[in-house]
């Protein structure tokens, strides 16, 4: 069979169609990772917490700023414990999220600690 | 001598013009989740903007006509309205994550919330753009965003590994979290190739008057400055890859990329990382609101000049008012500056394609640029660029999706 190039609406159309799919797929995909997503955050977010605390207590950044972190930590943990809880999970999973969490916190409150010095 | 002077101000113009918000954010954001592992998508990003910088600089030059002006005129005002739509909605898009991060600045300097700057920092860009010239902004903006250097300076202090730097510049693929690593990948690029930069370049040359005389100059402004701000764009992906990374800090807020100096530089890192986040988004600011004031102008045939005084130029100068207080908007509302930045470089590298695309035609066109159309090296990278736009078009949403969350 002689090769014929398709019309180019064809090919607009295909692309448009091919592109649409692969994202519904990945919107499908998403839920499943929700969990080790919300790990890798809590981890993160301990992480700047410590960081920001050592910072303050070297005088390299104001305490002001210091605050702003505090309270971003803050409302991340408060997400991140709505998230965990609302997912569907093993026990072991969980119980993996929920210390991820506690660790979380135990960072915050010694930001804390810092920010009242 | 003066061409000589411009080079030097072209240069200095792009190394605190390159770092904005998105390229920040965006470098930032692929070094702490992938260490120095998308060095090469910024490579990338650079040397296709030097390209077509280049080539929208010897369109003005020699035609002594806009890119935009051309763009209409060959093919006609309704095709013009695609790039002008398409371009016009992202920029706007980029101007409000400027603005954005001018007052989230303020925000960790001051203490006060983010969305009480947007007017402040609004009135201040629109004040400038109302009473100064084209020279006060490019000149203004160029010399205070030298505080930018302060990226590579703290980059050098991490003394990271050249040879794993090197290697990094050859694309590879991720060892985890594909999606999330395409999507970076996208966000970079849009944050490197704006369609406002090289629109802007081209009104710059008309602004500032060149003739055919200033190819070299173009030519020299478009390399230097490039390489030059593109090492400032690859030290943040490199400070986040020492600095982050090993910490596993993701960057999810703003907030959060204030710590990115302070490990090198202490208290003045911490500082200057203040500085130049308020001063290039600042910078940025005036340049998109002009950009986009150029392009309606230009497209629907007004008198334009930032060097002419407002009465003189009535429609040109009430778009970029209006505009700046449009784009305000969303940061007075308190929309999430981070999620408005990703979604704004992502929807830009989508946009290419109706820029780059038709681009290839102008270049090749004898009647405009006579002997100075595009050469063979020039003609395999923009059509090297125009494959990656129609990519880019098609991946952003996909990527958008699976990696942005």
């Amino acid at each position: 069979m002689p090769f014929t190039l398709p019309d180019s609406c064809r090919i607009k159309g295909h692309s448009v169609l091919t592109s649409l799919c692969v994202a519904l797929a990945l919107v499908g995909c998403a839920g499943e990772v929700d969990l080790a997503k919300a790990l890798d955050t809590a981890a993160s977010w301990q992480s700047t917490a410590r960081m920001t605390a050592e910072a303050r207590r070297s005088g390299a950044i104001t305490r002001t700023y210091a605050v702003q972190i505090d309270t971003e930590a803050k409302q991340a943990l408060l997400e991140l414990r709505h998230e965990v809880a609302s997912a569907e999970h093993e026990t072991t999973v969980g119980r993996r999220a929920t210390a991820s969490l506690d660790s979380l916190e135990q960072s915050i409150h010694a930001l804390d600690a810092e920010l009242r010095r | 001598m003066k061409k000589w002077s411009e080079v030097a101000l072209g240069v200095v113009t792009s190394i605190g013009g390159f770092l904005e918000v998105g390229s920040i954010a965006t470098a930032a954001q692929g070094g702490a989740e992938f260490g120095f592992q998308l060095a090469w998508v910024l490579l990338l990003g650079i040397a296709s903007l030097a390209f077509l910088m280049e080539m929208t600089g010897r369109l003005a030059a020699v035609s002594g006509r806009t890119y935009v002006d051309l763009l209409r005129e060959r093919f006609g005002v309704r095709f013009f309205l695609i790039p002008l739509v398409a371009v016009f909605t992202v920029s706007l898009l980029v101007l409000s994550a400027e603005i954005g991060g001018v007052s989230i600045a303020l925000q960790m300097a001051t203490g006060m919330a983010f969305r009480w700057w947007a007017l402040p920092v609004t009135f201040i860009a629109w004040l400038l753009l109302w009473r100064g010239t084209f020279g006060v902004v490019e000149q203004g903006t160029a010399i205070l965003g030298l505080v930018a250097i302060s990226f590579a300076i703290a980059a050098l202090k991490l003394h990271p590994q050249w040879t794993s730097l090197g290697a990094a510049f050859i694309p590879s693929l991720p060892s985890h979290d594909r999606a999330r690593y395409w999507y970076l990948a996208v966000s970079i690029l849009g944050a490197s190739i704006t369609p406002y930069l090289y629109l802007f370049y081209s009104s710059g040359a008309i602004e500032d008057k060149w003739t055919i005389e200033y190819l070299g100059v173009n030519r020299v402004t478009a390399l230097l400055g490039n390489m030059f701000g593109g090492v400032l764009v690859i030290s943040a992906l490199v400070i986040a890859a020492l600095v982050f990374a090993p910490r596993h800090i993701h960057v999810d807020r703003y907030e959060q990329l204030a710590l990115l100096l302070t490990s090198p530089l202490g208290r003045a890192g911490f500082v200057l990382f203040l500085g130049t986040l308020c001063i290039t988004c600042f910078g940025t600011t005036l340049e998109i609101a002009l950009a986009l004031a150029y392009l309606l102008a230009q497209g629907f045939g007004w008198s334009w000049s930032e060097n002419l005084k407002p009465d003189k130029d009535a429609r040109f100068s009430a778009a970029y008012s209006v505009l700046l207080l449009v784009a305000a908007t969303p940061v007075l509302l308190g929309m999430d500056a981070l999620a408005l930045t990703n979604i704004s470089m992502v929807l830009t590298a989508a946009s290419l394609p109706v820029t780059v695309v038709p681009l290839l035609v102008l270049m090749n066109d004898g009647d405009t640029l006579r002997r100075h159309v595009n050469g063979w090296i020039s003609n395999v990278a923009l059509i090297v660029i125009a494959v990656l736009s129609v990519v880019l078009l098609f991946a952003a949403l996909p990527f958008q999706i699976a990696g942005g969350g």
